[in-house]
């Protein structure tokens, strides 16, 4: 027997009465809204653009770099340069077009890894050239705790030289056994990832197979690499270890320590020289008896790998030498017999190595800050901003905890950093808002570049400390040289090496072109322009020099530009907007600079955002931006147009305010008028 | 040229389906159309899946040229997107004397708009400044009112909005409501008879035409999620048929020479 229904007697709708609806207290004052004063509206916008720049500069504290993000201190700005007043815009009208201030390329990321060609392997030999034992193992293979052994997908950071080799999970890492690159499991990203990683560490990694992972990007399926050991303290490495061009590299053991990566550090750091393996011919590495890593039990490998080295091939420790690097083992390439750090101390010339890996700048303590650092999590306060730095707002307390060293260590460490180039100054402290100086943390490579930009090329050992040295002319007598100057007071040219000197007359950029934070580091001018005459250096006549047509048709561009187009692109210097702008004329002789600012900033946004692949920007502006000049539908008369427009706009919105206005009162006086209607029109005139 | 702005100070009362179908109903009868969202939300730029370099902040504030800033959804629609800045914008010109008639300045009378053959408004469904100035450009206000009782609030302020704008400017021709619209409508269900009955007396009582409705139909909500235009997702739905038929009628009341146009050209 069915149960009775339980459903609910329906109850009717009750019908809807929109005039309720429509008078309710929700809706009411909407008058009032409509009729409220610019003024109000005006404070309520200063209101907003304080809290957004309260804001952005702590966004830009911890950022220097922020996202293509507007901002009202812009727009605001905006207004200042046409005479108003940042917190009461009285523009009628928006501001002109003149900030592109959001627009920052350095933040956008560079266009993609760049591969370095790192030389031409021998061709007829295959030659399996060692790698570091890989993180997430110990020096002895025993895998570390808490380390995943399968790397696959790992996120090892952009830049940095860390041993991105990936092991697979049934391998065990013990001496005599290989880990093997496992395309499969990688997959295509992580395997480029490593054979980058390898490249811009110098390290060439061969498969056995032949395959030359430097221009395939990942190694092959089922590639062995074998595994350098670095030999341990005390042992040369004479047999089966070939060192280039006959330097032993002494291994200090102090530095081998715990981790992988300190390990691979300390022993890249002697010598100026790399510890390559060579298996024996027809061997697979994996075979090759691979010596023990830690103790002083190491036995170098069977004498027939020795014998690789003495076949006139060219040295496989080449290989690790940057591009562009001169040979550097085996002596100073100046020949100096004298060289003086910084404060004037001399060495003899056969303590001065070459500066080759980043860390062969940095001590122990300096290395281990920067390791830290550089590896700290989000959490810590450290701020990916591009793969080749990173920037953090932590006082000199927060950074000895997160370093583990006393902080008064701390102290004498960061400025030694920052003048080795290894960190830079962003913003400073904030002390009323507890923020903490914000710096910039560059990876090995970026480091690298800035050391050689600024003409820091040698070290010598002192101690425990590593200094910077340069030679003394061999006139000289030993003693105080005459670079008697401390590193920051030198002048930027004067420490640029000789393959890049500094032009006269052309702004020198800085050693980071990627960074849109023009400020300069201690001890650095600044990048952008600023001209006291106001207007940009005229470039050479061209024709005084080589008979060609002068450079400027035109009136010349000015200051300014430069100035804002250096705030787009800081590579572009004054030659290239010399070019640039003689390329406009041409295009357009009646072209302005206001123009010519435009579209650069248009085709930048366009070209050079995110995701560029764009490897010279400039020459990609230099082609693009005067287009923008040509033809009849060419963008600048587009814009010239809308300008011209705005202005008449403006005339004519004053015209009718006035009207309006007019008719506001003759309302009020109008009799007819309601009472309510009245109150309605005065509060529209308000305070006028 | 057409110019409709979409507005209901309800959120959720499909403004956006409705200002995106409409366009798509005008491309479709050969009219070239700009749709422009106002609306800090963006969600025009989301529902049909655009990736704007410049959005409408950029051409009221940095006076871009529009043609620049536009998007082109389709052969004959370019949207103006919008994004979080509009909110910024929004302030800026607030501060502005005149802000009410900003639209008319910046499309209408630099002539941004001259190649257009129809401008769509979305708004935000509140009562913004943009929201003004947009009536206040296109003096033709559709409202779309979906099957629930604050939507019918909504549309009512809607049209409180535009006569008190009428009231405040004076203009001639003034800010005329063309329409209510109702939406997401479902006979089987009661209430959708109760709020039509509603709108039914309201646009008698206002003077404002109740258009046909339109069905509710989950391909409106797929289309979204799909990123695609109505018309390309699913040409054979039901809303899809109803805004043809709504958009016709507008097509009708506003400009009767494009739609003869129109008919002139199918026919040959």
């Amino acid at each position: 027997m069915r149960s009775p229904s339980k459903r609910r007697p329906k109850k009717g709708l009750e019908p809807l009465d929109w005039r309720e609806l429509a008078e309710a207290p929700a809706l009411r004052g909407l008058a009032e809204v409509l009729s409220t004063s610019p003024d109000a509206a005006r404070e309520r916008a200063a209101k907003r653009a304080e809290v957004e720049l309260s804001v952005t500069a702590r966004t830009s504290a911890m950022n220097p770099n922020p996202p293509a993000e507007i901002h009202v201190r812009e727009l605001t700005s905006c207004e200042t340069e046409h005479g108003g007043d940042p917190t009461t815009p009285k523009s009628r009208f928006p501001a002109p077009l003149d900030q592109f201030s959001s627009l920052s390329l350095a933040s956008a990321p560079e266009a993609g890894p760049t591969l370095r060609n790192v030389g031409t392997l021998p061709e007829t030999e295959t030659t399996t050239v060692g790698v570091t034992t890989p993180v997430g193992f110990k020096t002895n293979g025993e895998p570390l705790a808490g380390a995943n052994a399968d790397m696959k997908g790992a996120a090892t950071p952009e830049g940095v030289p860390t041993v991105a080799v990936a092991v697979t999970e049934d391998l065990t890492p013990s001496v005599g056994r290989t880990p093997s690159v496992n395309n499969e499991d990688l997959g295509a990203s992580p395997g480029i990832h490593v054979a980058q990683a390898w490249q811009r560490e110098g390290v060439i990694a061969e498969s056995s197979e032949g395959t030359r992972p430097s221009e395939v990007g990942a190694p092959t399926v089922g590639a062995t690499f074998s595994v350098v050991v670095p030999p341990t303290e005390g042992v040369t490495p004479t047999e089966g270890w070939t060192s280039s061009e006959g330097v032993t590299p002494s291994v200090d053991n102090g530095s081998l320590s715990t981790s992988p990566v300190e390990h691979q550090s300390g022993w890249q750091v002697k010598d100026n020289s790399v510890v390559v393996a060579l298996p024996t011919e027809g061997l697979s590495p994996s075979v090759v008896e691979t010596p023990t890593v830690v103790g002083a039990s190491y036995q170098p490998p069977p004498a027939k790998t020795a014998q690789r080295s003495t076949d006139g091939r060219p040295s496989i420790a080449n290989y690790y030498r940057p591009v562009g690097a001169p040979r550097t083992v085996g002596g100073t390439p100046t020949g100096a017999a004298w060289w003086a750090d910084a404060t004037g101390s001399t060495y003899e010339s056969k303590r001065v190595q070459r500066v080759v890996l980043a860390q062969h700048s940095m001590s122990l303590g300096e290395e281990r800050v920067y390791e830290t650092l550089w590896h700290a999590r989000e959490n810590d306060g450290v701020v990916s901003e591009h793969k080749r730095t990173k920037t953090f707002s932590l006082g000199y307390d927060r950074i000895a905890r997160l370093v583990r060293l006393n902080e008064k260590s701390v102290r004498a460490l960061l400025p030694r950093l920052i003048s080795k180039k290894i960190l830079e100054v962003v913003a400073s402290e904030d002390s009323a808002n507890r923020i903490g100086r914000t710096y910039r943390i560059f990876s090995y490579e970026e480091i690298l570049e800035r050391q050689r930009n600024a003409a820091l090329t040698h070290i010598v050992k002192n101690g425990r400390a590593v200094e910077f040295v340069w030679p003394v002319a061999e006139n000289s007598p030993p003693g105080p040289p005459p670079m008697a100057a401390t590193i920051a007071e030198r002048p930027v040219a004067s420490r640029m090496p000789p393959s890049r000197p500094a032009k006269a007359g052309v702004s020198q950029s800085t050693d980071d072109k990627r960074s849109v934070d023009v400020r300069p580091t201690e001890g650095e001018t600044p990048t952008v322009i600023t001209h006291a005459s106001g207007m940009a250096p005229k470039p050479a006549s061209a024709k005084s020099q080589s008979g060609n047509p002068p450079v400027l048709k035109q009136s010349h561009y000015t200051a300014q530009l430069a100035a804002k187009i250096q705030e787009v692109l800081p590579s572009f210097d004054d030659e290239a907007l010399a070019s640039l702008w003689s390329r406009c004329v041409q295009a357009a002789p009646d072209c302005s600079a206001e123009e010519v600012e435009y579209c650069f900033k248009l085709k930048a946004q366009q070209l050079l955002g995110r995701n560029t692949k764009a490897t010279n920007p400039v020459g990609l502006m230099l082609w693009a931006v005067p287009k923008c000049f040509e033809g009849a539908g060419a963008l600048h008369l587009a814009y010239r147009e809308q300008k011209r427009a705005q202005e008449e706009l403006q005339r004519q919105a004053e015209e009718e305010y006035q009207h309006q206005m007019n008719e506001y009162r003759r309302l009020i006086a109008d009799p007819a008028t309601s009472p309510e209607d009245r109150a309605f029109y005065r509060s529209l005139l308000g305070n006028d | 040229m057409i110019r409709i702005v979409v507005s209901n100070q309800r959120g959720g009362v499909a403004k956006t389906t409705t200002a995106v179908n409409l366009a798509r109903c005008f491309a479709d009868r050969q009219l070239k159309t700009l749709l422009i969202d106002t609306d800090s939300q963006g969600s025009i730029s989301t529902i049909l899946g655009l990736k704007p370099q410049f959005t409408l902040h950029d051409f009221l504030i940095k006076q871009m040229v529009l043609k620049e800033c536009v998007v082109q959804a389709n052969d004959r629609i370019d949207v103006l997107c919008s994004d979080r800045k509009t909110a910024v914008a929004e302030d800026i010109i607030s501060g502005q004397t005149l802000r009410e008639v900003h639209f008319e300045q910046v499309f209408g009378e630099t002539g941004a708009d001259r190649e257009y053959d129809a401008v769509v408004f979305d708004v935000a469904p509140s009562l913004t400044l943009f929201q003004t100035c947009a009536m206040l450009y296109t003096k033709q206000v559709l409202i779309p009112a979906a099957m629930e009782t604050l939507s019918v609030q909504g549309a009512s302020a809607s049209i409180s909005s535009a006569s008190q704008l009428n009231r405040l400017f004076k203009r001639q021709p003034g800010i005329a409501s063309i329409g209510i619209l109702p939406v997401m409508v479902n006979n089987r269900l009661q209430m959708t008879q109760t709020v039509m009955a509603a709108l039914t007396d309201m646009s008698g009582e206002l003077n404002v035409p109740l258009l046909p409705g339109i069905r509710t139909d989950t391909a409106v909500v797929k289309a979204a999620r799909a990123k695609m235009f109505l018309a390309d997702f699913d040409p054979k739905s039901k809303a899809l048929e109803d805004y043809e038929k709504a958009a016709d009628i507008l097509l009708n009341a506003l400009r009767p020479a494009a739609v003869n146009e129109v008919s002139i050209q199918t026919t040959a």
